[in-house]
């Protein structure tokens, strides 16, 4: 396990030194990124201006959401960039070099490729979350459990993707499939968190855990509950082991297939 | 004559193929019930919880104002920007540059192409179901309502053509054009009435949308509104001009763009 | 005589790109960077006559790509002059487009799912053919290649061999004056690279088509190619007969030699013959008629060692080109 992770780390740093080898284009990525995410503010904060609280929610609540979802979404995809690529490793027959490798499989295709652009969500996401944490004048505990909670919706980010990125073994057409499949529980992550009430609140809980990564833990840290912190807590062990589970299963259909190239 | 006949033919070859790998429908439907579906439905709570009105537009109105840009965005226009960059990068443009066609116009088509089959199945469907749900608000049913979204709905296309070609042609200057294309494609997103209504746009806001080429792109999700009788000449007649200028726009980089082709290899 | 089909005058092209300074700044580096030139054609002239067959070759990075893409309308030159057909491919482009076909070795243009009578006919319909036409065309086409047993597979289901013959297939549908190849066989078996080469011979003697190909594989040149143009830093090197080609390092015989126990010293070796190859078993020694003949290097060399066999032999088309690159001028203007 050890020599795993070290080889995972070191995968990790060649692929930001190759990243960053294209300066410009690499502080571009992580610029415009940033520049990106500021429109889901904007969107949320004008919608809270003309509804009103809702669900508790103010504007304020709104950057601490889009913080912790860009966290986990930059930490996810800057270090296991490559996951996002397993469609396309699997057609064209390139995962074999991952089943030849003498590696994890997991961490080897996860640690296959980095995002320069998600630097700038995790820069973004940190800023968002300092930001809120002034403005709800956060004590040490609060901050504690912003840390925790970071650790944990980042766990929960990821192998949730694993499990929806495990189903490019099942498809020709996976890409588009997959990343069909990743909206459904992306895009409500980004949502004014306090408009989610009675079933559709538990349906994207514990059935597509979308409000784990943003909605409970700026909940969490708001009303100081360590009942959404236990099921937030208890869901990130229960996605842990379903993800690993469902990616080695799918790793046994895996079927190679020639590469070409092709266009339009 | 030619040029539609090749249009005709790209349509009919991407619809086909469509039909036979339908990933792409199955991933538009996710998207459209991920975004939209569930946006719908926390709209709805938002506005029961304010008796049903937030600045004089009904739940209604502002369901099928969201509808049509998420309905349009099925069709993938911004996609050229991501095609055109490809074949920049990959060399690929040298193939489409030795055959008889107009780059522009072939790219355009094919963009359309791509996605046609996704936007009328998923369009239709989710007409009926909403118009089950929803109902349809009166401003639909009115003798005007059809004619205008048709000419809303072609600015719609060339405009959203336009102005994600210029981001895709950029590729033939910068090498990484990803991050312009988020900003531009958050302009119209945000511009766009998307995940928030036009009718809850702040006053500038709302300028900025009626002026910039990015609100206009998306000037459909206007027509369900009752300002739209009295606005929508203006609004189509804004649309035109930003189609005019962009268009010329596209035409100029590309002439410059040709001549700036280097494709590795010796 | 036939008419020209390319003529090519005084033909060159540049490439800029900004290059990064290590000792100057990022900053500097991103609004005002060094420019440097590529000259990667410099000032060449040739013709083709309509129906001939042409391998247009060179090392990597010789400038041969960068030709035929002039030739073709995908870039434009820096200076010089170019007809195609009697067309100016940089003002005529697409008027040019529907007398050529191109097939690009590592790039496809066929529609990858859908069958390939599918992209037959999309292309039949992109060069203005009539539906009559392209049912014609595609009847022929599929005897001419051979292609009947895979026709409604999805192009992507394909062999490589069944690509190849595909892509040139598809590059033909609208009856092109010329065909231009950029290693077309690349990746193929032997047998495949044989049957591509009988078909494009073919197309050439039945429906006049120009070839003009690019390739690595000495057995195209051979096999398909009655004339050879050698380039290389952007100038031509040779343009002569294929046949001609090897007489121009004929002077050089080889003499392998086959050691009866095995080879432990190799002594200095007469003057005009040196060390190809030395080993154990085996050692091969280019001799240099001019200065010494077949008989006297024989008979030196079998005083010099103790041998099992012989063999002689002349200098092979991959070695002569070899040999022609390696003999390029080094210096080539950058800036």
């Amino acid at each position: 396990m050890k020599n795993e992770l070290y080889f995972a780390f070191y995968a990790i740093k060649k692929n930001i030194q190759s990243s960053a080898e294209l300066r410009t284009s690499f502080l571009m990525n992580i610029i415009g990124m940033a520049i990106n995410n500021i429109a889901f503010i904007i969107l949320w904060v004008f919608f809270v201006r003309s509804v009103g609280v809702i669900g508790g929610w103010t504007a304020v609540d709104i950057i601490g959401l889009q913080g912790f979802t860009a966290i986990c979404y930059g930490l996810s995809f800057s270090f296991g960039a490559g996951i996002r690529k397993l469609p396309d490793y699997v057609a064209s027959g390139a995962f074999d070099r991952f089943m030849l490798s003498p590696k994890n499989i997991l961490m080897r295709v996860a640690t296959s490729s980095f995002s320069a652009s998600a630097v700038g969500d995790i820069i973004f996401g940190v800023t968002c979350l300092v930001i809120y944490g002034t403005l709800i004048h956060a004590g040490i505990p609060q901050v504690l459990l912003m840390f925790l909670l970071v650790v944990l919706t980042t766990v929960i980010f990821f192998t949730v993707t694993v499990v929806v990125y495990s189903a490019s073994f099942l498809f020709i057409d996976a890409q588009l499939v997959v990343n069909g499949l990743f909206e459904l529980f992306f895009t409500p992550s980004l949502f004014h968190g306090g408009a989610f009430q009675g079933a559709m609140r538990a349906f994207f809980i514990f059935i597509i855990p979308a409000l784990l990564v943003g909605t409970l833990p700026v909940e969490i840290i708001r009303n100081m509950s360590m009942g959404k912190l236990a099921i937030v807590g208890v869901f990130t062990f229960v996605w842990l082991v379903l993800s690993i589970k469902i990616f080695n299963r799918a790793v046994r259909k895996y079927e190679s297939s020639n590469f070409m190239t092709f266009g339009g | 004559m030619k040029e539609l006949r090749l249009a005709k033919k790209i349509l009919k070859t991407l619809i086909k193929d469509r039909i036979q790998y339908p990933g792409r429908l199955f991933a538009d439907t996710f998207g459209i019930i991920a975004r939209c579906g569930i946006l719908l439905v926390l709209y709805a709570y938002v506005f029961k919880i304010n008796n049903g009105v937030i600045n004089g537009t009904t739940f209604d109105i502002a369901a099928w104002s969201m509808f049509f840009y998420f309905s349009f965005s099925t069709l993938g226009l911004r996609g050229i920007s991501r095609s055109m960059m490809q074949d920049i990068n990959s060399g690929h443009i040298e193939v489409l540059l030795s055959k008889p066609i107009t780059y522009l116009l072939y790219r355009s088509w094919w963009q359309i192409g791509m996605g046609l089959y996704s936007f009328i199945v998923i369009s239709i469907f989710s007409t009926l179901v909403l118009a089950a749900i929803v109902g349809m608000p009166q401003t639909m049913t009115v003798g005007l309502f059809l004619p205008t979204f048709f000419l809303a709905f072609i600015g719609a296309i060339l405009l959203s053509l336009c102005i994600y070609a210029i981001v895709g042609l950029l590729a033939f200057w910068i090498e990484d054009v990803a991050p312009v294309f988020w900003i531009i494609d958050k302009a119209v997103m945000i511009l766009g009435g998307s995940y928030l209504p036009v009718a809850l746009f702040p006053d500038l806001m709302y300028k900025i949308t009626l002026y910039s080429p990015f609100g206009a792109s998306l000037f459909i999700t206007h027509t369900v509104y009752e300002s739209w009788a009295t606005v929508w000449h203006k609004l189509i007649g804004i649309q035109v001009f930003w189609v005019l200028v962009l268009g010329v726009v596209v035409y100029m980089m590309f002439r410059q763009a040709v001549k700036r082709v280097s494709v590795n290899g010796g | 005589m036939n008419q020209n089909s390319i003529v090519v005058a005084n033909l060159s092209k540049t490439f800029s790109f900004p290059v990064k300074s290590v000792s100057d700044g990022w900053l500097k580096n991103l609004f005002s960077p060094e420019i440097h030139k590529i000259v990667a054609v410099d000032n060449i002239s040739f013709s083709v006559s309509a129906g001939e067959r042409i391998a247009f070759i060179g090392p990597n990075g010789a400038g041969k790509s960068t030709t035929i893409k002039m030739l073709t309308g995908i870039l434009f030159p820096t200076s010089g002059s170019i007809s195609v057909l009697g067309l100016d491919p940089t003002k005529d482009r697409k008027k040019l487009a529907y007398h050529i076909g191109t097939v690009f070795g590592q790039r496809s243009q066929l529609l990858p799912n859908l069958p390939l009578t599918d992209s037959l006919e999309f292309f039949g319909v992109m060069y203005g053919m009539s539906d009559k036409e392209i049912q014609d065309r595609v009847a022929e086409l599929v005897v001419l290649f051979d292609i009947a047993s895979f026709i409604n597979q999805p192009v992507r289901k394909l062999s490589l061999g069944q690509r190849m013959r595909a892509e040139v297939a598809a590059a033909l549908i609208h009856r092109p004056e010329i065909i231009f190849l950029d290693e077309p066989t690349i990746g193929l078996d032997v047998v495949a690279k044989k049957t591509l080469r009988d078909l494009l011979i073919m197309i050439n003697k039945e429906e006049k088509v120009t070839i003009f190909l690019t390739s690595h594989d000495v057995g195209d040149i051979e096999s398909l190619c009655e004339r050879t143009i050698i380039v290389n830093h952007g100038t031509i090197l040779k343009d002569l007969p294929t046949q001609e080609l090897t007489k121009t390092f004929a002077y050089e015989k080889y003499i392998d030699l086959i050691s009866k126990t095995s080879f432990k010293h190799f002594p200095k070796l007469p003057n005009g013959a040196t060390y190809s190859a030395r080993g154990k078993n085996k050692i091969t020694v280019a001799v240099d008629i001019k200065i010494l003949t077949v008989q006297e290097s024989l008979r030196k060399l079998l005083d010099l060692f103790d041998v099992e066999d012989v063999e002689v032999y002349g200098t092979e088309l991959e070695t002569v080109i070899r040999h022609m690159y390696e003999r390029a001028p080094t210096s080539k203007k950058n800036s």
